[in-house]
C-alpha cells in the first residue's frame, strides 16, 4: 500500500482510514505499507510500515530509469506548484521558465544529492511547504525500494500517492488499486480543473480499479472525472470502537457542534446561518465552531458581526483528547459541508451518542439513514431540524438509538472484506 | 500612567471551570519590566528636577487605579516613591476612570461608580483630590462635562483635534459650550506626538530631535496655555534610556525654566488665571488616538462592537447580585486596552507593540469565554440569591 498519512502523523481523517484499512485486510493478505514518514510508536500486528523518513536513501540502489507521469499533464497549467497546499487553493501560475525547470527537475533519472536530504520527510506538516517537491521524491523512493520488494498488487490512497501508484504499475505490470478518500474537486470546488485534479484523473484512467469511499464521491468520479462506472468500487469505511464517555457541561444550555477544517469545503459560513436562526428560535443554546482553517478569521468577525458573541465559541484546532470531549458534551452535531466524500467525525458523533444533521452532499448520509438531512444551502431546514433535536427528547433519544444500531454494521472487518474481494476481482482480471 | 489587568488566554474548555481570569504571571512581569525601565528611574528623574526647580517646575500626573492596584499586589516598593512624588506641591493629580475603562460612552453609572473610586484612591493614596479630569484615551464630547460638574470637577483636558478648532488656535483656553464655567484644556497633538511618538523615529525628517529645536518650536507656538500630555512610559519604556529621552527631559525642562517666554504652570491654577477664549462644541467623541481622533481604534470593527455591548449588557445583572467581587471583576473587563487588543484597524504595529495576544481574534475569543464564564457566575449568583430571599423567616 502506498499512504500518507498513519497515526500517529495525522492531519485529518485519511490517517484514521488508512490505519483501519490496512490492520485489517492484513488479517487476509500479506500487507506493507510505505509512508514518507512514519510516527514513533508500534506498528499494527500483521502489517508492515515503511517510513521514508527512517530508511537510510543514501544506499538504495539506483534503478537508473524511472517512468514519469508529469510531463504528460499539461505542465503549464501548473497552480503553484512549489507550495500546493491541498486544502488552500491559491492560483498562481507558473511562468515558463519556472514550469520548464520542474519539468526538467522531475525528468532527471538520477536523484539528485540535495534532494536527498531526509528532513523533507522529517517536516512537521505533511502538506506544508513543498509538499509537491515531496510527492515526486516519494514516487522516486517508492520505485528504488519497490526493486527489492515482492508484492501482487499495488492499493493507493489519495492523490499524493497517485503518481507513486502508476509508475509502480508501469513499471512492474501490477494491479492498481485507487482509494478515494476525497477529491480534488471537494476541496476546490467544481471549479476544479488544476494539476492535481489532471493528476487525479490521469491516474484514475491507468487504474484497475477505483475504490471511492461512498457512492457520493464515487458519483463525483464518474461525472466530474469521467471515469467508466463499471471500475467504480464504493465500499465505506468502518468506525474503530472508541471508549465513549459523557462530560457534564459546565453551563445549563444545549451545546450544537461544528467540527472541521475552518473552510469552504466543510461550510461554516453555512453552520453560522444556521446557528442564527436557532438561536433567534431557542435560546436556550450555545455553538462551538471547533477547528482551524482560513476562514476561522472571518467567521470570528461574522459572529461578532451577528452579534452571537456571547453564544458562539471558537477553540481554534482540538487535538483527539478535546474532540472527544466536546462530543462528550455536544446535544447535536451539524456537519453542512458543501462536499463531504465520508466525514468519519459524523459517526464519530453518532458513537457518543450525539445526533447529527448533515449535509445531503456527503458519504456519511449513505451509512447513516437515520440522520436528519439537508441541503447545505437550506438554511431553514438545517435550523428547523436542529431546533426539533434540541427541542424534543423523544425525538433526540430515537435518533440517537437509531444511528446506534446503524453503527452496528459500519466495522473495519466488513469494509475489509469489501476491498479483499475488490482484489480478487481485480488479481482474476489481470 | 496606566497598566492594564490583561486577561488569560481563556480557552472555551476553561468557561465553567472556576479558572482565574487574569494573567497574574504575565501581569507581574510587564509591571516589574516598567518599573525597573521607567518608573522607578523615571519617578527619581523627576523628583530631582523637582528638587533643584522647587519654584519653577510643575508637573501633574493621571494615575490609573488599575496600575495602583497592580503595584500593591506585585511591586508593593513602588507605592512609597508614587506617594513622594504625589506628595510634592508641585505635583498635581488628576481625575480619571479607575480601570481605563470608556464606560462614560456606554454606562453613566458605570462611569460615576469608576471616576469616585479613583478619586477616593487619589485621595487615600496620595492626599489629594482631583480638580482637573482627564478621560480615558482623553476621549470627549459635549455631554461628559455636565456629569463632571456634578462630581465636582472645574475642567477636563482633552485633544486638540483640528476638526473641533476650525482653524481656531490650539494653545488657549476654551469653556464648555453649554456651560462656560467648565474649562477644557487641549492637548498640543503635533508638540506631544514629536516626543510621544516620534523621538525615536529616524525616518523623521527633524530625527534627531534636539533640545533646542524644540524649545524653538514650543515658544513660536503661540497661544497662552500649551499643554504637553504623554504616557509616562515614554520615558525609558518606549523611548529606552540608551536612547537619550531622560537627557532630553532635562534639558527641555531647563530651557522651558530658562526661556523669558515660558513658565510651567499647573492647570488648576491656570485654570485661575486665563480667561476663555472661546467655546467648544464636540458632538462626535474625540479622543487622542491614531490619525482619525475618535473611537474606532476601541470599536471600530465587529468584534469589538459585539464584546462592548456584551460587557456593558452584563452590567444591570451583575450590580443586582451586589457581590463586590463581581462587581469588582467585570469593572477590570471594561478597561479600553482590552477592546484595542482586537483592533483591526490599520498596520497593527501598535497594537502588535502593546497586545500580549496573537491576533485581534484570539483577544476576542478569549475576551468572549471570559464573559461567558463571568455571566454563567452572574446568574449562579441571582438563582442563589432568589433562593435565599425565597426562604421566609419564622
Amino acid at each position: 500500500m502506498l499512504g500518507w498519512e498513519f497515526p500517529p502523523v495525522i492531519s485529518g481523517g485519511l490517517g484514521v482510514a488508512c490505519q483501519g484499512i490496512c490492520m485489517h485486510v492484513a488479517q487476509h493478505h500479506n500487507v506493507l505499507i510505505i509512508l514518507p514518514k512514519k510516527g514513533k510508536g508500534k506498528s499494527p500486528a500483521n502489517t508492515q510500515i515503511l517510513g521514508l523518513n527512517q530508511i537510510d536513501l543514501d544506499n538504495l540502489i539506483d534503478p537508473g530509469y524511472l517512468e514519469v507521469l508529469i510531463p504528460e499533464l499539461s505542465i503549464k497549467r501548473v497552480e503553484k506548484v512549489i507550495e500546493i497546499n491541498p486544502y488552500h487553493y491559491e492560483t498562481i501560475l507558473l511562468n515558463e521558465e519556472q514550469a520548464q525547470y520542474l519539468v526538467e527537475r522531475i525528468k532527471r533519472k538520477k536523484i539528485e544529492k540535495n534532494d536527498k536530504e531526509p528532513n523533507l520527510f522529517e517536516k512537521q506538516d505533511l502538506y506544508g511547504e513543498g509538499l509537491v517537491q515531496r510527492v515526486i521524491l516519494y514516487s522516486k523512493y517508492v520505485q528504488e525500494i519497490a526493486e527489492t520488494l515482492d508484492f501482487d498488487l499495488i492499493h493507493a490512497h489519495d492523490w499524493m500517492t497517485f503518481l507513486a501508484g502508476v509508475d509502480l504499475k508501469k513499471r512492474y505490470g501490477k494491479p492498481l488499486v485507487l482509494h478515494v478518500h476525497s477529491l480534488d474537486y471537494d476541496r476546490a470546488g467544481a471549479e476544479s480543473r488544476g494539476w492535481v485534479f489532471e493528476l487525479e484523473r490521469h491516474a484514475m484512467q491507468q487504474a484497475d480499479l477505483i475504490i471511492p469511499v461512498s457512492h457520493y464521491t464515487g458519483s463525483i468520479i464518474q461525472s466530474h472525472y469521467k471515469l467508466n462506472p463499471a471500475m467504480i468500487f464504493p465500499v465505506h469505511n468502518g468506525v474503530e470502537p472508541v471508549k465513549v464517555y459523557k462530560k457534564a457541561k459546565k453551563f445549563p444550555e444545549k451545546l450544537v457542534l461544528f467540527l472541521g477544517r475552518i473552510t469552504g469545503q466543510k461550510g461554516p459560513e453555512y453552520f453560522l446561518n444556521v446557528a442564527e436562526k436557532v438561536y433567534k428560535e431557542y435560546q436556550n443554546v450555545r455553538f462551538v465552531i471547533a477547528g482551524n482553517g482560513d476562514q476561522l478569521i472571518q467567521m470570528i468577525q461574522e459572529g461578532a458581526y451577528r452579534q452571537l458573541g456571547h453564544r458562539l465559541h471558537f477553540t481554534g484546532f482540538v487535538d483527539r483528547k478535546k474532540v472527544h470531549d466536546l462530543l462528550a458534551m455536544a446535544d447535536v452535531y451539524c456537519m453542512p459541508s458543501v462536499s463531504e466524500p465520508f466525514g468519519i467525525t459524523a459517526l464519530e458523533a453518532a458513537q457518543f451518542g450525539v445526533p447529527v444533521v448533515l449535509s445531503e452532499r456527503s458519504g456519511a448520509t449513505e451509512v447513516l439513514d437515520s440522520a436528519l438531512k439537508a441541503d447545505f444551502w437550506d438554511i431553514n431546514k438545517m435550523a428547523s431540524q436542529i431546533v426539533s433535536l434540541l427541542r424534543n427528547e423523544t425525538l433526540h433519544a430515537q435518533k440517537v438509538k437509531e444511528a446506534n444500531d446503524e453503527l452496528r454494521e459500519l466495522t473495519w472487518d466488513k469494509a475489509a472484506l469489501k476491498i479483499v474481494s475488490a482484489y480478487e476481482k481485480v488479481l482474476t482480471n489481470v | 500612567m496606566h497598566q492594564p489587568i490583561r486577561y488569560k488566554t481563556f480557552t472555551f474548555f476553561d468557561i465553567g471551570e472556576s479558572q482565574p481570569y487574569f494573567d497574574d504571571q504575565l501581569n507581574e512581569k510587564v509591571l516589574n519590566n516598567v518599573a525597573e525601565r521607567c518608573y522607578e528611574p523615571a519617578i527619581q528623574h523627576t523628583m530631582k528636577l523637582l528638587k533643584k526647580f522647587p519654584e519653577d517646575f510643575f508637573v501633574s500626573f493621571s494615575i490609573s487605579g488599575s496600575l495602583l492596584e497592580q503595584c500593591r499586589i506585585f511591586r508593593p516598593c513602588l507605592i512609597p516613591r508614587l506617594q513622594e512624588l504625589a506628595a510634592h506641591p508641585n505635583v498635581e493629580i488628576l481625575g480619571e476612570t479607575y480601570y481605563h475603562s470608556l464606560s462614560y460612552f456606554y454606562n453613566c453609572d458605570a462611569f460615576k461608580k469608576e471616576v469616585k473610586k479613583h478619586r477616593e484612591s487619589m485621595v487615600l493614596h496620595f492626599g489629594k483630590r482631583p480638580s482637573i479630569f482627564k478621560n480615558t484615551e482623553l476621549a470627549y464630547d459635549n455631554w461628559l462635562n455636565p456629569e463632571l460638574s456634578k462630581m465636582g470637577f472645574k475642567g477636563v483636558i482633552t485633544e486638540g483635534a483640528s476638526r473641533i478648532l476650525n482653524n481656531r488656535p490650539v494653545n488657549r483656553l476654551y469653556g464648555d459650550v453649554h456651560d462656560t464655567r467648565m474649562k477644557i484644556f487641549l492637548r498640543n497633538r503635533s508638540l506631544s506626538n514629536d516626543i510621544g511618538y516620534r523621538f525615536c523615529d529616524n525616518r523623521w525628517n527633524q530625527f534627531p530631535l534636539h533640545p533646542n529645536k524644540y524649545l524653538t518650536w514650543m515658544e513660536n507656538s503661540g497661544g497662552e496655555i500649551l499643554n504637553l500630555c504623554m504616557d509616562f512610559e515614554v520615558l525609558g519604556e518606549r523611548f529606552s534610556s540608551n536612547s537619550g529621552i531622560f537627557e532630553f527631559f532635562d534639558k527641555t525642562v531647563a530651557g522651558i525654566i530658562r526661556s523669558p517666554r515660558m513658565h510651567f504652570c499647573l492647570p488648576s491654577e491656570a485654570l485661575a488665571e486665563l480667561e476663555i477664549f472661546d467655546v467648544l462644541d464636540v458632538y462626535d467623541p474625540i479622543t487622542w488616538t491614531d490619525q482619525d481622533n475618535d473611537l474606532s481604534v476601541f470599536r471600530g470593527n465587529a468584534m469589538q462592537a459585539e464584546a462592548l455591548n456584551k460587557i456593558y449588557e452584563l452590567g444591570k445583572d451583575v450590580s443586582k447580585t451586589k457581590s463586590r467581587k463581581l462587581i469588582q471583576t467585570w469593572l477590570s473587563l471594561l478597561a479600553s486596552d482590552h477592546f484595542y487588543y482586537m483592533s483591526t484597524k490599520g498596520d497593527g504595529i501598535m497594537r502588535n507593540y502593546f497586545s500580549p495576544y496573537r491576533s485581534p481574534y484570539d483577544a476576542y475569543v478569549y475576551y468572549m469565554n471570559i464573559l461567558n464564564d463571568l455571566e454563567l457566575k452572574v446568574h449562579q449568583e441571582d438563582y442563589f440569591l432568589s433562593m435565599i430571599n425565597g426562604i421566609k423567616m419564622p
